[in-house]
């Protein structure tokens, strides 16, 4: 079906995570499809000093990209990457370097604050140029 | 993958429909229901009252008949017109049925839909199952 999948892996998420990247199996055509798993991280808010932050960041994305590697398992084929944006910035950014046709996303259930603000993968959905799965 | 499908099928999006049917057979579990929906947007009242009664019925109608051929010989697909604005009647047919997964198709996002938004990201933001958003 696709060729080149994005998985975008939020690692506090929970059980959907490893669904997501079951569901990216599933809809890849073949065993050359290439798929890529990415987390972000969101940046610091501003008014927490910049000296922790370039510490911080780099423990935050080492522990999240052991995580994703654990995550993936023997998996290897798939690609592991740890970006350091807001979610849907970090998944769209990737999406188009990457070239990708496909894009497979968890999402929470939608509630009240979500009604009035989306969601990632609403924003995700609203400006992605290839397909996108949201898995809820 | 999922057992209860909804796909939403724009007879006039031009582009090949066929693929929103093909993705739903893919992510399909063995023995699952698909449903094809056609919305057929309510005419607005001003225009309505210059338009022949059973107009709407007609192009459900008509809407039907090429949903059915768009289908052609898939098994266990289900064909549906509702009459309601595409988004509204996505979401609702989806929770009626207790669909556990949407596809749809989507035009390629410009201008209008950095302001405005689409039909998809509209359906994504408030359904409660899985979407799957084809361009």
């Amino acid at each position: 079906m696709y060729s080149n999948i994005l998985v975008a892996i939020a690692p506090d998420h929970g059980e959907g995570q490893v669904q997501a990247l079951h569901l990216a199996l599933h809809l890849a055509t073949d065993a050359n499809a290439r798929i890529t798993a990415i987390t972000s991280i969101e940046p610091i808010s501003a008014y927490i000093p910049d000296l922790a932050e370039a510490d911080l960041n780099k423990e935050r994305g080492a522990r999240a990209l052991t995580e994703l590697r654990h995550m993936v398992g023997e998996r290897s084929e798939i690609d592991a990457r740890v970006d350091f944006k807001p979610a849907a910035i970090a998944i769209l950014d990737l999406a188009e370097e990457i070239g990708a046709d496909c894009i497979v996303m968890s999402s929470h259930k939608p509630g009240l604050s979500r009604f009035l603000l989306g969601s990632t993968a609403s924003r995700v959905v609203r400006h992605a140029t290839c397909s996108v799965h949201v898995l809820r | 993958m999922y057992n209860n499908i909804l796909v939403a099928i724009a007879p006039d999006h031009g582009e090949d429909q066929t693929k929103a049917l093909d993705v739903a057979q893919t992510l399909a579990s063995e023995g699952a229901t698909v449903t094809a929906v056609t919305a057929i947007e309510p005419i607005a009242t001003y225009i309505a009252a210059s338009i022949p009664e059973g107009f709407e019925k007609a192009a459900g109608e008509e809407a039907l008949k090429g949903l059915r051929q768009l289908i052609g010989d898939r098994e266990g697909v289900d064909a549906r017109v509702t009459y309601a604005s595409a988004a509204g009647a996505i979401l609702d047919l989806s929770k009626e049925l207790e669909a556990d997964c949407i596809v749809l198709a989507s035009h390629k996002p410009g201008w209008g839909h950095i302001l405005l938004g689409s039909t998809a990201a509209r359906v994504v933001r408030h359904a409660r199952c899985s979407v799957h958003v084809i361009r």
